[in-house]
């Protein structure tokens, strides 16, 4: 059993030491106001440093390994904008977010929001230089999640492998795999994903609306840039799923004249997107159909 | 399943009654094309470790990779978020996830560390160090315990790399980790890198540490390089070990009659044929022979102690 009065101290401890680590390593954090234990009271100095040197060294490593972390989520974004650039956008975001998950996965999951909330806001609408860092961080964690969903590896799709013609008729439901994440960013990430692919910088990317889906195949995950109209249509289907038909009418809703020749295009697309791992089936519903 | 060196059954007194693995590597995403392309009969050690964090809530590669590496070596999940030394309330839902790859991976046996990592709701995802007390020692036996509960198995804890102690601190290292074993029945992972670079910042004698601990409840040992910071050094897992380490590693195989190694990198990781030349320095070290390990890196800056940024670089087929 443990003893109250000593559990307390254990807490005030712990508070005390992640309050003065967090503040000492990002200054607008305030140590925790409930103690006023000093440095020297809580910890003993050694041969070689005083009690204050050495509570640095955590505070010091505490940021470091969130950066280091942050580098390698964001790599193609660190790569274009440079180590500095990208510590600072970085640190300004540990100032603000504290992770509070046993995953590192999840540290990364505000980040675009916050670049989004905080860019300057003079002379930086949509398309701007200034508007990149949030888009490309925006695509960089669709990438990193697509990667770890639950995918389409694991199913055994042989009802998607029939005539196109099919896959459309009238109560045939699909539907997105986990692993797919649909984009619409102001900007062209194209040749900055190929060059920090070939471990070159990336160039500052074009601004122009893209319409982009995620998609893991066979465990590998690649960036597709659709037609306006076949996002529409992916984004009708949803995960929850939804009959392709129904899902064509949604995207002419959307999509507007561009949406046109979407079921002609359907069918000779189906099978790459099928492929391309951006559907699943949502029901058996083809296999059924066809022994009727 | 290739185990290189048999399980003891001799002595099921000894790690628990669980069995010497041998020699093996931590599972990283460096080394998972070359895996994959290599006969598992050719992957040159006896079993993995894998960081348990980074395979929950994980569908992609590494979890197809691991789910080939399961079937053909044994596996031991080694995590650095239970927090076990923690204030807070311990973490259901991460239990809950943890016993569940477990099912799947069905591990030799489960382990973190002796530290906490947050409190507050937070998590620093830093091996933070515990005050050594009789209250905390009360207070991480009432925590080990329910954790072994909800596992259903003995819990592994490893001796963390420590840079500062605390004034309050009155139950050395060693001794609380007895204690503590033998007030739950836990396990021990011995950390030799850990035990040199606590010792080398703290001014005791790494030899006698190794001499105190309860060598039947060692399950596992580590062994990892550091960085030499001038004043302290610190467990930056991304060197060959050090020279000194050797011996100490030497003295703990000989108590424990023989124990699992695994050989930890986690920064700078190098190729894995170069991995496993390190690794066999282990076992020419057991024999005695001691091997002539490079000078031990220097920094004054920037040295990170147990580097995690390699659980999120991507995987893919």
């Amino acid at each position: 059993m443990v003893d109250p009065t000593a559990e307390a101290d254990l807490a005030t401890l712990q508070h005390w030491m992640q309050s003065r680590i967090v503040s000492d390593a990002l200054p607008r954090e305030a140590a925790w106001p409930a103690s006023t234990l000093s440095v020297r009271e809580a910890i003993r100095g050694s041969a070689e440093l005083p009690p204050e040197a050495r509570l640095r060294i955590y505070a010091r490593g505490y940021v470091l390994r969130l950066l280091e972390c942050l580098r390698a989520d964001f790599p193609v974004l660190h790569a274009m904008v440079g180590g500095q650039v990208f510590d600072l956008f970085a640190t300004a975001y540990l100032t603000k977010h504290r992770s509070r998950s046993p995953s590192l996965f999840d540290l990364g999951a505000g980040f675009a929001d916050f670049l989004e909330a905080t860019r300057p806001t003079e002379g930086a609408g949509r398309g701007t230089l200034q508007a990149i860092p949030a888009s490309l961080a925006r695509l960089e964690r669709a990438i990193a999640e697509s990667s770890r969903a639950p995918g389409p590896e694991t199913r055994r799709d042989y009802e998607l492998l029939v005539p196109p013609i099919l896959l459309l008729a009238p109560g045939t439901r699909l539907r997105l795999p986990a692993s797919v994440r649909l984009l619409r960013l102001d900007f062209d990430f194209t040749a900055a994903l190929a060059a920090a692919d070939r471990g070159e910088r990336p160039m500052q990317p074009p601004a122009k609306e893209t319409c982009v889906a995620v998609a893991r195949s066979h465990y590998r995950v690649q960036v597709h840039t659709l037609e306006p109209a076949r996002l529409a249509w992916l984004e009708a289907l949803g995960d929850a799923g939804a009959d392709a038909v129904d899902a064509l009418a949604r995207a002419w809703e959307s999509a507007g004249s561009a949406a046109d020749r979407l079921s002609a295009d359907l069918l000779t697309w189906l099978p790459v997107a099928v492929q391309a791992g951006l559907l699943t089936k949502a029901e058996n519903d083809v296999r059924r159909r066809f022994e009727d | 399943m290739i185990v290189a060196n048999a399980p003891d059954h001799a002595s099921d007194r000894r790690r628990l009654g669980l069995p010497n693995l041998g020699d093996g590597v931590g599972l990283r995403t460096e080394h998972f094309r070359h895996l994959m392309r290599t006969p598992p009969r050719d992957w040159g050690v006896d079993w993995f470790e894998i960081i348990s964090e980074n395979f929950l809530d994980n569908h992609g590669y590494a979890a197809h990779v691991l789910e080939v590496i399961v079937a053909h070596r044994p596996v031991v999940m080694h995590g650095v978020s239970l927090s076990i030394g923690s204030t807070e309330r311990l973490d259901r839902a991460y239990l809950a996830k943890l016993k569940a790859l477990a099912e799947c991976v069905r591990p030799a046996w489960i382990s973190d560390h002796l530290c906490w990592t947050g409190v507050g709701g937070i998590n620093t995802h830093d091996l933070l160090p515990m005050v050594l007390t009789e209250a905390s020692l009360a207070h991480v036996a009432d925590r080990v315990r329910a954790v072994q509960d909800v596992l259903g198995r003995p819990l592994v804890l490893e001796n963390p790399s420590t840079y500062l102690e605390f004034c309050s601190s009155d139950v050395p290292e060693w001794e609380f980790l007895a204690r503590l074993t033998e007030a739950t029945g836990c396990g021990l992972l011995l950390d030799v890198n850990n035990v040199y670079v606590s010792a080398t910042n703290h001014g005791f004698d790494a030899a006698t540490y190794i001499e105190a601990i309860p060598a039947d409840r060692v399950v596992q040992m580590h062994l990892a390089g550091h960085t030499d910071c001038g004043t302290h050094l610190i467990d930056t897992h991304d060197h060959p070990v050090a020279a000194p380490v050797w011996p100490l590693y030497a003295q703990a195989q000989a108590r424990t009659g023989g124990t699992s190694t695994l050989l930890e990198w986690d920064a700078s990781i190098p190729a894995y044929p170069d991995l496993l030349a390190e690794l066999a320095k282990a076992k020419a070290a057991r024999s005695g022979e001691f091997p002539a390990a490079p000078a031990t890196p220097f920094a004054v800056e920037e040295a990170l102690s147990t580097p995690i940024g390699h659980q999120l670089r991507r995987a893919h087929g």
